[in-house]
């Protein structure tokens, strides 16, 4: 009974946080210990698709900024990237490609940063993959963590971004 | 202030000023201060982990302090579970410094995340996290619990994590 209690009560902190169409279990860094170890304080926790048994779009880390822009533009996204992965002074961190996308909720940046140096394992992540856009007026950033990337990866994102709420 | 005090205060912040501290932020700079590292961090990687409860759920997770291509990383895996599964991360340290008077080490980032301390002995690290050295078989015992723990149903992610090293 009282486990149910603090479940509910996490997830409607959760709820908060971000919500979306599909099937989703959100933690914060306090239900996901660890999670916020070398992230910054923008971090806000990590969306699992619980659809999803297993597939490198399963987790996604979610940042929250405050900012007084109103509007997705190249500056703004590039400011979050270079906050979140320092691509300007990283040896390991590249931005491979940038784009602006229109979706249901206004436009999105894509970027794509390539883990330049990850060992050649199959169970690596070789990319991030940030889509930068406002939900309900807050600046949201989700980070994946692909193995590969390829078009039906980048449908199945933005249809995911498309389900916010 | 009395003049003894204020020459022992003098005296004291002087030696504080002193204090040895060492950083590395490559692996040149690894290999160079080799050597004058505790002995712990003078072959890396140094593997730490920790285990416990969050809201009833097992959580385990490992995390080393690696080089890559020259860079230092800090390569995270998490699992939490049986709901959550296995999370991995990389992130780039900017550098790592030990304050050898004090033996604490202080690990930072090239982004503005928050600098993780710890403290550390001939033998041991502990980071303030709430993860610490592991040895190998300790690592293994962490990697059957999560595999017995996976396969016990209930898991998001069925597959066997027998690896978890970047």
């Amino acid at each position: 009974m009282i486990l149910l209690l603090l479940l509910s009560l996490q997830v409607f902190a959760a709820d908060e946080i971000i919500k979306s169409k599909h099937d989703i279990v959100f933690h914060t860094p306090d239900m996901f210990k660890f999670s916020d170890v070398g992230k910054i304080s923008e971090f806000r926790g990590v969306i699992d698709r619980v659809y999803f048994t297993s597939h490198d779009l399963k987790m996604i880390d979610l940042y929250q900024f405050k900012t007084e822009a109103t509007k997705v533009d190249k500056d703004l996204c590039m400011d979050y990237v270079e906050k979140i992965f320092a691509v300007n002074k990283s040896k390991v961190f590249e931005v491979k490609n940038f784009k602006v996308v229109e979706s249901k909720k206004g436009n999105v940046c894509e970027v794509l940063v390539a883990d330049k140096v990850a060992p050649k394992k199959k169970e690596n992540a070789y990319f991030r993959f940030a889509s930068i856009g406002f939900v309900n007026s807050k600046a949201n950033v989700l980070v994946y963590h692909p193995k590969s990337i390829n078009d039906d990866k980048i449908t199945e994102i933005r249809q995911f971004w498309n389900s916010l709420r | 202030m009395k003049p003894i005090y204020l020459s022992l205060f003098i005296f004291l912040s002087s030696l504080n000023a002193f204090a040895e501290m060492i950083c590395i932020s490559s692996a040149k700079e690894h290999a160079e201060l080799k050597n004058k590292l505790p002995p712990l961090f003078r072959e890396l990687p140094l593997k730490l982990g920790g285990e416990g409860k969050v809201m009833f759920q097992d959580v385990f997770a490992i995390i080393e302090i690696n080089f890559r291509s020259g860079a230092i990383m800090l390569n995270s895996n998490i699992w939490q579970g049986p709901m959550l599964g296995l999370y991995k991360d990389a992130v780039e340290v900017k550098k790592v410094c030990f304050n050898t008077d004090k033996n604490e080490i202080i690990i930072s980032f090239n982004s503005d995340a928050k600098d993780i301390k710890g403290k550390y002995t001939d033998s041991a690290v502990a980071l303030d996290i709430g993860i610490k050295k592991i040895s190998k078989s300790e690592e293994k015992g962490i990697m059957d619990k999560i595999y017995q723990k996976t396969n016990s149903g209930g898991a998001a992610d069925k597959k066997p994590m027998d690896k978890v090293n970047q």
